[in-house]
């Protein structure tokens, strides 16, 4: 879809709007830059995913023009897996909504994707065959799965180590564990060359990791409060280290923090990412009760948003696109100030859900 | 074998141990509290009527405490229990939490003295006008009395958690082993403790092994053994230098490539150590199996039991569910020829080592009544589906069985089931099957 065109019905960009609508792109200029804590949900196989998108000018002023689709929150979306992952080639013209009424480019989404629910056991709907993994519902083809696991393994390592870092008594070894695993990931990633880059579509690496597919719960959609520096992207090819920034949000106080996740080049973004670990680690050694809070500081209610989300969804998902949405579009505007504190019990909650099976 | 339930616990059963005699069993939970429970003495009446464990003293080891330095709460559940080879009437146990040891002397009183001169039974001092004659105190029997005291309290060793202690052989020292330190303690000396272990690097961001578990060798008191979450052990001889940080010999076997996964180093963790009876092997528990290694072969274990294989292809959600980092525990028999080790859905698994066979056997009151024989339990893992299988979807990962404990001679184990005890004795030799 070209800037300025409409969506047709069918075409990735229509939502399926209840209105029966067609989305509109308004014709802006094509940004190198947007709010980093935009988000996306879709709804893929009627589960939410989650996108998150990153931000590489940090001036940029997320009051895009309101689109009519997107007034009151997202649309749910029809797009086969295979259209999701080929959204990477529809050109940087393309635009979808995102919760915040700003659009974002169509591309950045596959390379920015967090995470995404898989519902157990479900089916894909592709002609290929599955995989014969239990509960798996595996991706089109083995190597783009494959890369998606990988990341959302990594997705998953990373929010376990940051809610160990929560957790009164954090546990030495689960952490060094995990730690490794992380490690180990962006090793093999850097070896494939997929630490900048999107992942090949080709075949042909050999030794295949095998990896199960499993529920993966995605990041928080996070609110994001305007004070949140935004890796810049650069030559616009994004990397891991920007998928940590959901994170800890560095506020200006919290300097340590806040340099880790200034990574201009994906060298520096690995770098911080190996300083990400270190804080860890440095937190984990000797905690005080300030870095403690700084921590919690970082956990607004966009946990609970989740989960209200999914409470919402799981439950209703016959229901018309318009409840589930509106219960999430709901709880995501009345967003609080990321410099709050949020409650064990929205904590809880989180810990809650990721550990669920 | 014939089963005996007991009154299940509070709180969740962190550790089972019995004492060197096999007369006493020890359980620790996540309340702080011990209970220790003895067997009776065979009755004459029924000679085939093995005695049977009852309560014989609960008291509260441990209690909450917070650090005050780092803000944060130290948990009370008793990581461990050692006891001290007994030397005299009383006994005594150690038992720690995250970071404090304690000695307990456990003596009984069946008597008390009567007749005083001075003092009436109530204790009172009596009217000297009404004492006319002079009596000898005679010690008269009374109800048993079980007095628990704390003899020692040994602090402030560990800045990380502790996850074992072993008494050794000489029967004056002990070590404490936490994530990377482990100490060494004088039994009559609580105000310092030598570091025999520093796996701590330089750089905290260079932490990439722990120590997981570790043990004295039962009969050289020089020799001790440590794990580690890479998979590795050392055996260490305290002869060789004052910090053990160079190992004597380093067991580790080479990683299978065509099992390589993102979890290999993680199921490869070392939960376990345990030292055969004989001491010339050693048991270890990683994730998925049971290992056997013989001191004298560093290169790989001598023998290798699959503990439950068909979680393999499970690893990533039991990753995502942190069931991946549960830490089994597992135990040899008197002989060392079977070994024990627990598994999810309250089922232990046992391994004839000479006879090489094996069987699940589930710790739950649905499937065992008081007396009755334990049923072999199997898991499917899809193909041919017996009656009474459970299929790997319908395990239930929060029943898991991680403590165990066989008595030291006989045929009798104790499961910690959650917060329930399972003591099962078998009656005859029966083989197994």
């Amino acid at each position: 879809m070209n800037c300025g065109e409409s969506a047709r019905p069918g075409s990735p960009w229509f939502g399926g709007h209840p209105d029966g609508e067609r989305a509109q792109c308004p014709c802006l200029a094509p940004p190198t830059a947007w709010d980093p804590q935009s988000c996306l949900l879709q709804f893929l196989y009627g589960q939410p995913v989650v996108w998150r998108l990153l931000c590489s000018d940090p001036g940029l002023n997320p009051a895009w023009p309101a689109c009519p689709l997107t007034s009151g929150g997202f649309e749910q979306n029809a797009m086969t897996r295979e259209e999701l992952m080929g959204l990477n080639s529809a050109g940087p013209s393309g635009w979808l909504w995102s919760r915040r009424s700003c659009v974002i480019p169509a591309a950045f989404f596959t390379q920015n994707c967090v995470g995404m629910m898989f519902a157990r056991g479900l089916k894909r709907k592709s002609a290929e065959e599955p995989e014969d993994v239990e509960g798996c519902s595996a991706g089109a083809q083995a190597m783009p799965s494959y890369s998606l696991q990988r990341q959302s393994l990594l997705d998953m390592s990373l929010v376990k180590l940051q809610l160990c870092h929560m957790l009164v008594e954090p546990n030495l070894c689960r952490s060094v564990l995990i730690a490794n695993t992380v490690r180990q990931i962006q090793e093999e990633m850097t070896r494939d060359g997929t630490w900048r880059a999107v992942a090949p579509q080709a075949a042909g690496r050999a030794p295949l990791d095998r990896l199960v597919a499993t529920d993966i719960l995605c990041r928080s959609v996070r609110e994001q409060e305007g004070e949140c520096p935004a890796p810049d992207m650069g030559d616009g090819q994004p990397d891991l280290v920007p998928g940590l920034a959901v994170a800890p949000a560095a506020q200006a106080p919290r300097s340590p923090q806040s340099s880790l996740w200034e990574g201009d080049s994906s060298r520096e973004s690995r770098g911080g990412f190996q300083k990400s670990l270190d804080q860890i680690f440095e937190t984990l050694e000797s905690k005080t009760s300030g870095s403690v809070e700084e921590l919690f500081a970082d956990v607004d209610s966009s946990y609970y948003d989740l989960d209200a989300v999914l409470t919402g969804m799981v439950g209703s998902t016959s229901s018309g696109p318009g409840s589930g949405l509106q219960a999430f579009a709901s709880a995501a505007t009345s967003p609080p100030s990321s410099s709050c504190r949020s409650d064990l019990g929205e904590l809880d909650h989180a810990v809650e859900i990721l550990v669920e099976t | 074998m014939p089963s005996h339930r007991m009154p299940s616990e509070a709180d969740i059963i962190s550790t089972v141990e019995f004492n060197h005699t096999g007369e006493l069993l020890a359980t620790g939970d996540k309340g702080g509290r011990v209970v220790i429970f003895q067997r009776e003495p065979e009755s004459k009446n029924a000679p085939h009527s093995q005695g049977e464990y009852d309560v014989y003293s609960t008291f509260q080891s441990h209690e909450p405490e917070f650090d005050y330095l780092k803000s944060l709460e130290i948990e009370e559940k008793i990581n461990k229990i050692k006891w001290l080879p007994q030397h005299n009437a009383a006994h005594s146990l150690l038992s720690t939490n995250d970071k404090t040891i304690k000695l307990w002397k456990i003596t009984e009183r069946d008597k008390r003295p009567e007749g005083y001169n001075l003092k009436d039974e109530e204790g009172k001092l009596k009217d000297l006008s009404t004492v006319t004659s002079l009596q000898v105190p005679v010690l008269k029997p009374m109800d048993l009395m079980v007095e628990v005291s704390p003899r020692r309290v040994f602090a402030n060793g560990h800045t990380y958690h502790i996850n074992s202690i072993s008494v050794n052989s000489d029967c004056e020292t002990y070590m404490s082993a936490d994530d990377l330190r482990i100490n060494l303690w004088h039994l009559a000396v609580t105000d310092r403790s030598f570091n025999i272990v520093d796996i701590k690097p330089a750089n905290m961001e260079d932490l990439t092994e722990v120590i997981t578990a570790s043990e004295f060798h039962p009969h050289h008191c020089n020799l001790f053994v440590y794990s580690s979450s890479k998979g590795s052990l050392r055996l260490c001889d305290m002869r060789a230098a004052a910090l053990c940080d160079k190992h004597s010999k380093l067991f580790e076997e080479p990683e299978d490539p065509s099992n390589r996964s993102f979890f290999s180093e993680i199921i490869s963790s070392v939960s376990d150590v345990k030292f055969s009876h004989s001491g010339r092997y050693m048991l270890t528990r990683d994730y998925l199996t049971v290992k056997v290694w013989d001191l004298n072969m560093e290169a790989r274990p001598i023998e290798t039991y699959q503990v439950h294989d068909y979680l393999r292809s499970k690893l990533c959600s039991l990753y995502e569910n942190d069931c991946i980092f549960d830490k089994f525990e597992c135990a040899w028999n008197g002989s060392d020829s079977v070994i024990m080790t627990g598994a999810y859905n309250n089922f232990f698994r046992m391994f004839d080592r000479n006879t090489k066979r094996d069987v699940t056997l589930e710790a739950s009151r649905e499937s065992s009544k008081p007396r009755a024989v334990l049923k072999p339990r199997r898991v499917c893992v899809g193909g041919k589906r017996r009656r009474d299988d459970i299929s790997v979807d319908s395990l239930d990962f929060t029943k898991k069985i991680l403590h165990t404990a066989w008595h030291p001679a006989e045929n009798i184990i104790a499961i910690a089931a959650t917060n329930n005890l399972y003591i099962f004795q078998d009656k005859v030799n029966s083989e197994m099957h």
